[in-house]
């Protein structure tokens, strides 16, 4: 109840800035104004932090969902690791803590006692898994070790712009030891080729891959790999990296193994993630002056339904509506039913427009007396009048 | 739905394509980035001291190295300091 009457209260009190401010004009309110509007997200009353929002936070869990299967199906399993990771941890590997020093959130007291030692608030989790693999590999065996993590992360960012760059974030981190630089080297290039086959499929966002330079390489990293993509701002995002670490870790946090000839070598080593920067990416790469634009695969609701309340519609057209809406999620299409009486259907349109409802589903009384739908898209507003019989075909 | 998914990433791959550049002109390269912006392909030494004077004079980065090089990237000059490239880089002002 309190969420709806919110919701009212947010629309009369911004009636005077109805209009978002046009891409074209300011690129940056734009995507800010719109990420508040559409719900995503809100900031919160902390400087740099933000709150996802259930609308914004159902688009991460379509993408945990659809990134999860494929990490499980190439062999990863999920695991959980330690928020808090000892000062001595991240100073063995010094390029890794250089790296990220400027950026690390510290805790320095617990309850009433000061700590011994600082502990980092997980800017990233090469160091504590390094240290956990150094004691379960022993042997060739053992390998290869493939962990995926989903979890948050505090980077102390100075600007900050919600989902690209906020101080607490969400992603999932892979940590995977193998026994072979070969073989680490395929793993990275494997999960590169997995971010960009989901980001292009999924996401609907061509990239870019390839490697990065020295200088924009990941802190202890050998070798880094990237997707870029280009927002509609032309300015490129970094949507998902995977990293060679080589024996980087595996020698300051000494996680070796017997090899095949009774031989102790060093693990090989890879990292990679992607984060909530990708919602941001889906907004600044499909939006436009109307409002966001969510590929299908990864909308929060697929379809929206709208009555056209006229007459006595919630006789006539309001059980022909929950007749469709019904079928379709038994379809399991994500589907939502807009009978709220308090708004106009012109409303109702442009509001599912500026969160970027893929596909519209008109049904008035005379709809119903023909046994039709009208079918509108949100990518290039087609409006096509479809025989009852015909809408589950062609959703 | 599915025509609805196809169509966006058509969408976003046209508009990659039309916002990618190709330069050999340092000149040309910064009014690109200052106007059009976009991913400008252009050949680089390999040398991190002449991407960083990139990075300082125009504020754009190299995003990646991408996979698949072409033939002939040696007989081709670096954008910055016309030595010998060794890559063909993708630049551009990032996030």
């Amino acid at each position: 109840m309190t969420e709806k009457k919110g919701g009212k209260e947010l629309v009369k009190e911004e009636g005077f800035v109805k209009q978002i401010t046009p891409k074209s004009e300011d690129f940056s309110r734009w995507y800010v104004e719109l990420i508040r509007r559409a719900e995503l997200a809100d900031y919160a009353p902390l400087k740099g932090m933000m709150v996802i929002r259930p609308y914004g936070y159902s688009i991460w869990e379509n993408i945990q969902r659809l990134l999860d299967q494929r990490i499980k199906a190439s062999g990863h399993q999920n695991a959980y690791f330690p928020l808090f990771i000892p000062e001595s941890f991240l100073k063995k590997e010094t390029e890794h803590l250089q790296g990220f020093s400027p950026e690390v959130a510290w805790v320095t007291q617990g309850g009433q006692e000061e700590l011994e030692e600082r502990l980092a608030v997980r800017p990233t989790s090469e160091a504590i898994i390094g240290y956990m693999f150094s004691k379960w590999i022993r042997s060739w065996r053992d390998l290869p070790v493939l962990i995926n993590q989903w979890a948050n992360i505090v980077r102390w960012e100075k600007v900050t712009r919600p989902f690209l760059r906020t101080t607490e974030f969400l992603w999932q981190e892979g940590h995977t030891a193998h026994e072979t630089r070969e073989e680490a080297e395929e793993e990275t290039r494997l999960i590169l080729e997995m971010y960009r086959e989901f980001v292009e499929t999924e996401l609907a966002i061509p990239v870019i891959a390839g490697r990065k330079t020295e200088r924009e390489k990941f802190a202890g990293a050998m070798e880094t790999y990237s997707i870029e993509g280009l927002m509609s701002d032309g300015r490129a995002l970094q949507m998902g990296t995977s990293h060679n670490l080589g024996q980087h870790f595996s020698r300051v946090f000494n996680i070796r193994f017997e090899d095949r000839q009774q031989q102790l070598q060093y693990v090989w080593q890879t990292s990679w993630g992607v984060s909530t920067r990708l919602v941001g990416a889906l907004v600044m790469t499909h939006g436009d002056d109307s409002g966001l634009k969510f590929p299908p695969q990864v909308a929060p609701i697929q379809v929206v339904i709208v009555p056209i309340s006229l007459g006595n519609w919630k006789e006539k057209v309001l059980p022909q509506a929950q007749k469709i809406s019904s079928l379709l999620r038994e379809q399991k299409i994500r589907v939502y039913l807009d009978a709220r009486e308090e708004f106009t259907p012109g409303w109702k349109f442009s509001e599912w427009e500026m969160r970027g409802v893929p596909l519209r589903l008109e049904i008035g009384p005379r709809d119903v007396q023909n046994n039709q739908v009208v079918l509108v898209r949100r990518d290039n507003r087609e409006k096509i009048t479809v025989p009852l019989s015909e809408v589950m075909a062609k959703v | 739905l599915t025509e609805i998914q196809k169509n966006l990433f058509h969408l976003a791959g046209q508009f990659q394509q039309e916002n990618t550049h190709q330069t050999e002109d340092y000149q040309e390269f910064k009014e690109i980035i200052e106007t059009k912006r976009g991913f400008l392909k252009a050949y680089w030494c390999g040398q991190t001291t002449c991407e960083e004077k990139i990075k300082e004079e125009t504020q754009a980065t190299i995003r990646v190295i991408p996979f698949g090089q072409p033939e002939g990237v040696a007989t081709h000059k670096c954008l910055r300091c016309g030595a010998k490239a060794q890559w063909l880089v993708y630049f551009a002002k990032a996030y």
